[in-house]
């Protein structure tokens, strides 16, 4: 009586078998490093290692409490996608506005910002920011600014290793919200136009509802993106200015392969990991918007459940609403009828709710 | 040389020099001093400041040397 093997076993197995010893293995190998002090006297002899248990960490913890690296990090962070994934999405609004075609715009403007490398780039800043022959201080010296050390002062550094690379970051994030503009179905900017919606109205109510998935997807990477910034820092200033530029992974960089002390550095990436996967640095709001799985049109009205059900759905749910408007538009006795029942006017998006503000009204019967 | 003030700086310096101890964490520590150093030099901490965290620092990068020495293999 021989147990037959599932035959997708089979299929599975040898990319499992490369998982376990490719990712998993090491994995597990890097957590029982971190509970160690493994650094170069322990390379040379074994006997030299000692178990440490979460002393690494209490240790990293520690430094993040104090500000040194880690605080200064997440404030920093949270402040760069703040300021730069909505101005970036806007330059994708706006692109979308002038409506030129994407084959035009995206390779000469935006690729090339994507594809360069990046420490050409932050090679590029950095002689921009030279504190003697940088165009920076010859703009300054233009205005009548005192010269400013961009790169030395603590004060500067950060917002300047950490904003300079906007070019990468603004590019990628203009470029991901690019197709969740094109996927804005036409007919619903129409439906909106022949019910008498301005161009504000067109806007606020069905251009941002629609991408706010792709907004919270923008924030969501922005900010994994710059909690893992590394190339820009370890060229511009390696972590320098009074370590206001020490990003966590330079820091674990630092550690590893700098100082060799591997358990250390291992504990920081355990962290890293960790804030990252708590979604720590991540702003309040398009957080819960996210966890939510919809935002928009669902987080305005949390409470009705067919609404949410409807809206989380993305554009079909603004769609039927406003075909729903222009349906009842046409009959405007019916409309009536249904202003009536509060019940389910309100079981409607918002989508309608703001539509009905910005339409003219019928002429009495 | 000898008359050239700019040279006898280094001159007056080279009285003063000591050889850097041979120890492995050396590089580590040097760093540090830089870092506190520059701490001080903008006026972001006092002094004394900076050379109690500069000692806390050694301090805890010499930590497994000394458990090397008490073991009797350093």
């Amino acid at each position: 009586m021989s147990r037959r093997v599932d035959p997708a076993w089979w299929l599975v197995g040898p990319a499992l078998a490369i998982l376990a010893v490719f990712f998993l293995g090491p994995v597990l190998a890097s957590f029982a490093l971190s509970l160690t002090d493994f650094d170069v006297y322990a390379i040379a002899d074994l006997d030299r290692l000692r178990f440490v248990g979460a002393g690494n960490y209490a240790r990293s913890s520690r430094a993040r409490a104090s500000g040194s690296p880690c605080g200064t990090r997440r404030t920093s962070c949270s402040s760069a996608v703040r300021c730069r994934s909505p101005s970036r999405s806007g330059a994708a609004l706006l692109l979308d506005a002038a409506r030129r075609p994407v084959e035009a715009v995206l390779p000469d403007r935006a690729l090339p910002a994507v594809v360069t490398t990046l420490v050409a780039v932050a090679i590029v800043w950095r002689a921009l920011y030279h504190p003697r022959a940088g165009h920076a201080r010859w703009l300054c010296a233009k205005v009548g600014i005192a010269p400013i050390d961009w790169l030395g002062d603590p004060l500067w550094a950060m917002p300047r290793s950490s904003c300079s690379p906007s070019g990468r970051t603004s590019a990628s994030t203009c470029s991901s919200s690019w197709p969740g503009l094109q996927s804005v179905p036409e007919r619903l900017y129409e439906a909106a136009r022949l019910d008498g919606a301005g161009p504000w109205p067109r806007f606020r109510f069905v251009t941002l509802p629609v991408l706010a998935p792709t907004f919270a997807f923008v924030v969501v990477t922005t900010t994994i993106g710059y909690l893992q910034l590394f190339a820009e820092p370890y060229v511009m200033t390696q972590g320098r200015a009074g370590e206001r530029t020490l990003s966590i992974v330079l820091l674990m960089y630092e550690e590893g392969f700098r100082w060799w002390n591997l358990g250390a550095a291992a504990a920081i990436a355990f962290v890293l990991f960790a804030i990252i996967s708590r979604g720590d640095g991540l702003p309040a709001r398009p957080r819960r918007r996210a966890r939510r799985g919809g935002g928009g049109v669902s987080a305005r009205l949390p409470r009705d459940r067919s609404t949410r059900r409807v809206a989380s759905r993305g554009w079909r749910s603004s769609h039927a609403a406003l075909w729903m408007v222009r349906r009842r538009s046409c009959r405007p006795a019916r409309r009536r009828r249904c202003r009536s029942a509060g019940s389910r006017a309100r079981r409607r998006s918002s989508t309608t709710r703001a539509l009905r503000a910005h339409r003219p009204r019928p002429a009495a019967p | 040389v000898k008359t050239d003030a700019r040279a006898a700086a280094f001159w007056t310096q080279l009285q003063a020099v000591q050889a850097t101890p041979k120890v492995p964490e050396w590089e580590r520590i040097a760093a540090r001093l830089s870092h506190h150093l520059e701490l001080a030099v903008r006026g972001d901490v006092t002094l004394d400041a900076a050379l109690a965290a500069l000692d806390a620092d050694v301090d805890a990068i010499l930590e497994k040397r000394r458990w090397l020495r008490a073991k009797g293999q350093g």
